[in-house]
């Protein structure tokens, strides 16, 4: 083995040895552990990476992403590779242009791997995958989860306009009338004014373009304006999340028999008991969980008392109402 | 192949490298603040993959002949013949040169003499084409643009799928999604210590984003698909939205984990206490989820600063096109047209290159990503049946295009330094997705592409690289020289991953300490400015 291949394998033995010690955990622990890539994995890994990565290093095919997947995801999987039985594995027929399944061959081209060996535009030749194939021991994939990996994840544009709709009681026709362009039915915006949101991809797709950008602030794709789908916490989705939360809260509080924000029964007034109840019933609307006392208060005090005014608690309303939009609960799930 | 220690590094750490880099602290190194290096980046996307070889020639004599059908099209100027390439600078070319190093040079198509001519007949190429004035912009001698300009060619994408490349043209790295920050992100992520003052770091003008993956949230881009976009997103002026809420306070600074730092956050009510939520929120789960949390924390803390900071305003008192429109030849209301007018567009149609303009000259910003096509937003995707034929009217124009827009840049003197230009602490990157075969075997996407560099951190009227005119159908490139991460000087063909090594060094960053690109890099040789 290659001097330097200890530093794929020994993080591996560290991880797994630190389990095995309780005898009872040590059965457990062996069938979480995978098999580790050898040196000659890691040849073969390299020697196709060229050829493959650009599509595979991402998602459930992501076999290039790292040592780690290509063993977990490739070798350990009997599907593609069994191991001992190169011509039983469906990773070696691709190669040689003779797939069984929706692909006959890979990397997808005129030419079969094995041409672009014969050729020198790929180095590792057939026949040493096949070698090491057939040198494969029984593999383990691992099966343990990454503790570090991130458990949450950010709400899309799409789930975000349908949350707003239904947690506001707002609606398509809050924003939009029906017209037509060309036959075609698109959504003519009631105005500007309302910051009204569709995404380009939606029938009926928006007809002015900024109803379209401001889904894409959201984070939202677009296939027919090219834009890649973004669910990372970017400014643009602050800054649009914040407007859009302001000016929705206000339109929902400002329409009339909209049970939404208060159902029946359900007062709306400056008077703290009623503000804390509606503060307490919408930490279960919005964010599913009923705040405590504690944190009524505290919400109460930081941002109802300070936005309201003795003749005018709608801008209150609006910024708890806002806040609940914005907190990392909503955000994310 | 040997099993080498970088080989081994490079799959042990795999994807995961750049958040390792994130912990030890390394993207968030400074720029060096030597003076002459751009401080702002525009990155122009030309959409869909280019036939750079139809507007500009690497190849020598028999390289043109070889693989670019002669000159003909009489209004619809296509192909050329190698007695019409010239120096942009008019010097004498050596066309039996193979290169890597030449000046830049392009198959002529205006008319010297009368540069608007659209309608006489080129007797270089025995009157077969009709004059072309589209591209004579980076030509002309009153402004010598060329002098700012270096082409890199035949760098290899390793893909050649949209996405793919699109995202290798702006990381270095192509995949399915990003596994390096992109060059914008780098370079927001840099200057963002020394210009405390620019609210928009990373400014993205439509298109796929620049991502920041693993630097701090400051990189991440915000997405102003047009100049439309801007009131209702960066400024509290409407009442419909703010009445009653516009109310800031300076609340003291605090990181994500508490910790007190210099100066305020401007934050409404509302604002603070979302902060506190947030800030709460750490240590309850993994990690990861504290990254996220603390992306939105900062993010949170950003949309603040930026609404108090009323940028509406700012730019509503920056001119767009102010000083290139003195010149008769150069009007605000440019059309352009193709053939004998088949096709007429507006330089607004092209792409929000006023509004890019304006966002770098109010100082607002470190880098824009614009998305930019032709006339009538005609992308070059052009897989069509002649494809290659009017993809080629289309890139003359939306080169004159980018060519107006930096000499705009050019005339515009630097806010922050006067004794510079806009341009000069720019550094204009023009990309595509990848590049496309060649014009003789039609127009597919292909591997092989170029990056276009104007202004700032760079030695111009260069073109390094060339095609492999050894190869049949559509060639790929050449070797060049290249300064490897190592400091070693190698002789290898370029990649994707030199591209964007090259754009990082303009601005001072050293490879393997400011930045780093998985699989390897090199800075292409005597391009950056020592």
């Amino acid at each position: 083995m290659n001097r330097y291949a200890w530093l794929v394998v020994l993080p591996w033995m560290a991880a797994c040895s630190s389990e095995v010690t309780p005898s009872t955990m040590r059965s457990q622990a062996q069938s979480a552990c995978g098999t580790p890539a050898t040196s000659e994995t890691l040849r073969v890994m390299e020697g196709l990476k060229p050829h493959c990565e650009g599509c595979h290093a991402q998602g459930a095919r992501g076999y290039f992403a790292s040592v780690e997947a290509f063993q977990g995801l490739l070798v350990a999987d009997a599907r593609l590779v069994k191991s001992g039985d190169p011509d039983g594995s469906e990773l070696l027929r691709l190669l040689e242009g003779q797939g069984t399944g929706a692909f006959k061959q890979m990397p997808i081209g005129q030419k079969t791997y094995a041409q672009l060996v014969s050729e020198g535009t790929a180095k590792l030749p057939v026949e040493a995958v096949r070698a090491w194939i057939q040198g494969l021991g029984a593999q383990q994939r691992d099966a343990r989860p990454d503790r570090d990996a991130p458990r949450i994840t950010r709400m899309s544009a799409e789930q975000m306009q349908r949350a707003l709709y239904q947690q506001l009681g707002l609606g398509y026709d809050d924003f939009f009338v029906n017209a037509k362009e060309f036959g075609f039915d698109m959504a003519e915006s009631r105005g500007e004014e309302y910051l009204p949101l569709q995404s380009p991809d939606a029938i009926p797709a928006p007809r002015q373009y900024i109803s379209g950008e401001r889904y894409h602030g959201l984070g939202g794709g677009s296939v027919m304006n090219q834009v890649s789908a973004d669910r990372s916490p970017s400014p643009t989705l602050a800054l649009t999340l914040t407007q859009v939360s302001q000016r929705w809260c206000r339109k929902a509080l400002a329409r009339q028999d909209n049970t939404a924000l208060f159902p029946k029964g359900a007062a709306r007034t400056a008077d703290p008991a009623d503000v804390k109840a509606t503060l307490k019933r919408w930490s279960l609307h919005f964010l599913g969980e009923r705040f405590t006392d504690a944190q009524v208060d505290e919400l109460y005090t930081d941002v109802f008392v300070p936005l309201a005014t003795p003749t005018d608690t709608e801008p209150a309303y609006v910024g708890v109402c806002s806040y609940f939009i914005r907190h990392p609960h909503w955000v994310f799930y | 192949m040997k099993l080498s220690r970088r080989n081994l590094f490079q799959a042990a750490f795999g994807a995961a490298h750049v958040g390792l880099l994130g912990r030890y602290g390394l993207p968030s190194a400074m720029a060096q603040s030597a003076s002459g290096r751009p401080t702002k980046m525009l990155a122009i996307w030309l959409v869909g993959g280019l036939h750079w070889e139809s507007f500009f020639a690497p190849m020598t004599r028999a390289g043109i002949q070889k693989f670019i059908p002669p000159a003909q099209g009489g209004n619809y100027a296509y192909g050329y013949n190698p007695e019409q390439v010239e120096h942009l600078d008019r010097s004498p070319v050596d066309l039996m040169s193979s290169g890597p190093a030449r000046k830049l040079r392009v198959p002529v198509y205006w008319n010297w003499a009368h540069p608007a001519d659209r309608s006489g007949n080129n007797p270089v190429v025995g009157n077969a084409q009709v004059y072309r004035p589209e591209g004579y912009v980076w030509a002309n001698p009153a402004y010598k643009l060329y002098e700012k300009a270096v082409l890199l060619v035949g760098a290899d994408q390793g893909t050649a799928a949209h996405a793919s490349g699109l995202i290798a043209s702006m990381s270095g790295v192509a995949g399915s999604t990003f596994r390096a920050p992109s060059v914008q992100a780098v370079v927001a992520n840099a200057m963002a210590s020394r210009f405390p003052d620019r609210p928009l770091p990373n400014v993205a003008l439509g298109g796929p984003l620049p991502m920041a993956l693993g630097l701090p949230a400051l990189a991440n881009p915000t997405l102003l698909s047009s100049s439309a976009s801007v009131e209702p997103t960066l400024s509290d002026r409407r009442d419909g939205t703010w009445y009653g809420l516009r109310a800031r306070k300076d609340e003291p600074d605090l990181a994500f984990d508490g910790t007190p730092m210099s100066g305020t956050v401007p934050a409404t009510a509302v604002d603070a206490a979302l902060l506190k939520a947030v800030r709460r929120e750490r240590g309850t789960s993994s990690a990861g989820t504290d990254g996220y949390l603390e992306q939105l924390y900062d993010t949170y803390k950003g949309a603040s600063r930026t609404i108090r900071r009323d940028m509406l305003s700012v730019l509503e008192k920056t001119p767009a096109w102010e000083k290139l429109k003195a010149d008769p030849a150069y009007p605000e209301d440019w059309m352009a047209c193709t053939g004998y007018a088949d096709a007429c567009g507006t330089m607004p149609s092209m792409g929000d290159y006023a509004f890019a303009l304006q966002l770098l000259k109010s100082d607002l910003v470190s880098t824009v990503n614009l998305r930019a096509t032709s006339i009538e937003g005609f992308t070059f995707d052009s897989h069509f049946v002649n494809g290659q034929i009017v993809h080629a009217q289309y890139l003359r124009i939306a080169l004159e295009m980018v060519g107006r827009m930096c000499l705009e840049m050019s005339l515009t003197p630097s806010r922050s330094d006067p004794s510079r230009s806009l341009l000069d602490e720019t550094l204009v990157y023009v990309y595509s997705d990848f590049g496309r075969t060649f014009p003789k075997v039609g127009s597919d996407h292909h591997p092989a592409t170029c990056a276009l560099l104007v202004g700032g951190g760079i030695q111009g009227n260069q073109m390094i690289g060339g095609y492999d005119e050894r190869m049949e159908g559509s060639p790929m490139g050449i070797p060049v020289r290249l300064v490897e991460e190592s400091g070693d000087i190698a002789t290898r063909t370029p990649t994707s991953q030199d591209v964007a090594a090259t754009v990082l060094r303009a601005y001072g960053l050293v490879p393997g300490k400011d930045f780093f690109i998985p699989g390897g890099y090199g800075v292409f040789d005597g391009v950056v400015r020592s």
